[in-house]
């Protein structure tokens, strides 16, 4: 399986919010940084807490994002960062006009 | 950006009970404590469900996240454990809710005559 992502890539957490079983935090989605690694393949999460226990592999990442633009009201250093593992299908190529983050 | 969920429904479905990351909250407790008989029995009862694919981890979790916020927060870990492995295996047929509630009375009945 070939991932659509590549370390560096400049990314966005779906902002959705459909009931179900996710992986994805509530208050990570919409968030923009980018691709920290390219991990492994994994079973999709939301459709074996359906019982779909096969054909659902899905590719993991490490995502890198700054602290600063996950909080609004963060006081700790400019450089930190927080990274998420997230599945592909909850990432998007961030928008062009979106704030840089921290370079890693 | 975080946002307190509110009584709106469409918070409440958005922002599922369970996903609690970045809310403001107390201290956390990291005291640890030995398991009572009822958390091995029930540690062991899911990883054997586990083991013969009956109700995975996945599953476990979604059925207490279905469970919503009363609930998830007015039962302990394990006792959230053994009411979503209830809830899974009835939705896939393996157990009755007439069955489950039967065989609660019968346990019911063996520990009060075995304290007795």
């Amino acid at each position: 399986m070939s991932s659509r992502y590549a370390v560096g890539d400049r990314i966005r957490i779906s902002a959705r919010y459909a009931p179900g079983h996710v992986r994805t935090p509530f208050y990570a989605r919409g968030a923009t940084g980018h691709i920290e690694r390219v991990l492994d393949t994994f079973l999709d999460p939301e459709r074996e807490a359906f019982g779909v226990n096969a054909g659902t592999e899905t590719q993991l990442y490490r995502v890198r994002l700054n602290q600063s633009t996950l909080w609004p009201d963060y006081s700790g250093e400019p450089a930190d960062v927080l990274e998420l593992e997230i599945f592909e299908h909850w990432l998007e190529p961030a928008p062009e006009s979106s704030e840089q983050e921290n370079p890693s | 950006m975080p946002v307190t969920p509110d009584r709106e429904p469409a918070n409440l479905i958005a922002h599922a009970p369970h996903d609690v990351g970045g809310q403001p909250e107390g201290p956390v407790s990291i005291s640890d404590h030995e398991l009572t008989p009822f958390e091995k029995h029930c540690h062991a009862l899911l990883d054997v469900l586990a083991a013969h694919k009956l109700v995975n981890t996945e599953e476990k979790r979604r059925g207490v996240e279905d469970m919503g916020e009363v609930i998830i927060g007015g039962l302990s870990y394990y006792q959230r454990w053994a009411v979503s492995a209830a809830k899974v295996l009835n939705e896939k047929g393996l157990v009755t809710t007439e069955e489950l509630g039967r065989t609660m009375i019968d346990v019911r009945g063996r520990l009060i005559s075995e304290d007795q």
